[in-house]
């Protein structure tokens, strides 16, 4: 039997992001640019889906005299990830 | 990248390839702060020498604690380049390990006051053992050759003062012992500090900057 994928995570970018931030204490936008080589616009829209579920928490600060927004995963952002994975591989299984 | 449906396959490899991008900075970076410790131990252990061969009054020695104090004024004078790669997992538990090695240098430090020059080769060789756990603990975790290699010559390496202080102890048993003979350990000490963080800092550095 199929588990339902969750579509907030069945996305190429929103997955991308989730597993970068899942390997780390946290990322900020520059370097999630260029891991996931999306555009500023459209990165910046999933970053925000993924905020608005809790999966993720962004905090706006500087560095130096640079506007800097770190990204980091939450414990629920952690549990979705381990049910989506979960549910790959009753896919992958078959 | 788009807000593209993906099949289960094609799922796994995107993780699997997003997760794997960055580990890859593992050994990058980390020579600045070998370099920093290396070099201020090596400066302050071969002033130490010169005091002693030049007969200086012992509470010179006191100036071994310019160590911690340069070392942590070198580290703020020369902070990190600002970067957008992130802390990841691995930096926390490197930084953790250096933590715990910082701290089980405290009591070391304060036994020799209270020890003074009589136990001197069990205290460099501690100093160095510990130091030599972090190199190598460090190594193992960031997968690097170079710092692994380098812990475990300076872990081999702690012996030579006990070694050493046999040797003298052999030699006052037939005949009196030249009290600077001792000094030699101080040697000892730069040179073990050379092969485990200062080599090692420069090539990691190297590297890193040939890999840009």
């Amino acid at each position: 039997m199929f588990k339902e994928l969750n579509p907030l995570l069945h996305s190429e970018l929103r997955l991308a992001v989730m597993s970068v931030l899942l390997g780390v204490e946290s990322a900020d936008f520059v370097f999630l640019r260029q891991q996931t080589g999306a555009t500023a616009g459209n990165l910046s829209v999933q970053l925000d889906k993924l905020a608005k579920a809790g999966y993720i928490d962004v905090e706006k600060t500087f560095r130096g005299k640079m506007p800097c927004t770190l990204c980091r995963i939450t414990d629920a952002g952690r549990d979705a990830f381990a049910e989506y994975i979960e549910a790959l591989q009753t896919y992958i299984k078959r | 990248m788009e807000e593209k449906k993906l099949d289960a396959q094609e799922s796994i490899e995107l993780i699997t390839r997003m997760i794997r991008n960055t580990r890859q900075r593992l050994e990058r970076h980390s020579g600045r702060p070998f370099l920093i410790w290396g070099y201020t131990t090596v400066a302050v252990s071969l002033l130490n020498y010169a005091l002693n061969i030049a007969g200086a009054d012992p509470a010179w020695s006191l100036s071994w604690f310019l160590i911690p104090v340069l070392g942590i004024l070198l580290m703020r004078i020369f902070p990190e380049k600002k970067s957008s790669e992130p802390r990841t997992e691995i930096d926390r538990i490197v930084s953790a390990l250096w933590l715990v090695c910082s701290l089980t240098l405290i009591p070391i430090f304060l036994s020799s006051f209270l020890h003074g020059l009589s136990y001197r080769p069990s205290l460099f060789a501690l100093i160095t053992l510990v130091m030599s756990i972090g190199t190598a603990a460090t190594g193992l975790i960031v997968r690097s050759k170079v710092y692994s290699t380098a812990g475990f010559f300076a872990m081999a390496g702690s012996a030579l003062f006990a070694i050493y202080d046999f040797q003298l102890a052999q030699i006052a048993r037939t005949a009196p012992v030249d009290a600077s003979l001792l000094n030699n350990e101080i040697l000892i000490f730069a040179a073990i500090f050379v092969v485990m963080m200062v080599i090692p800092g420069h090539i990691i550095n190297y590297r890193t900057r040939h890999k840009k």
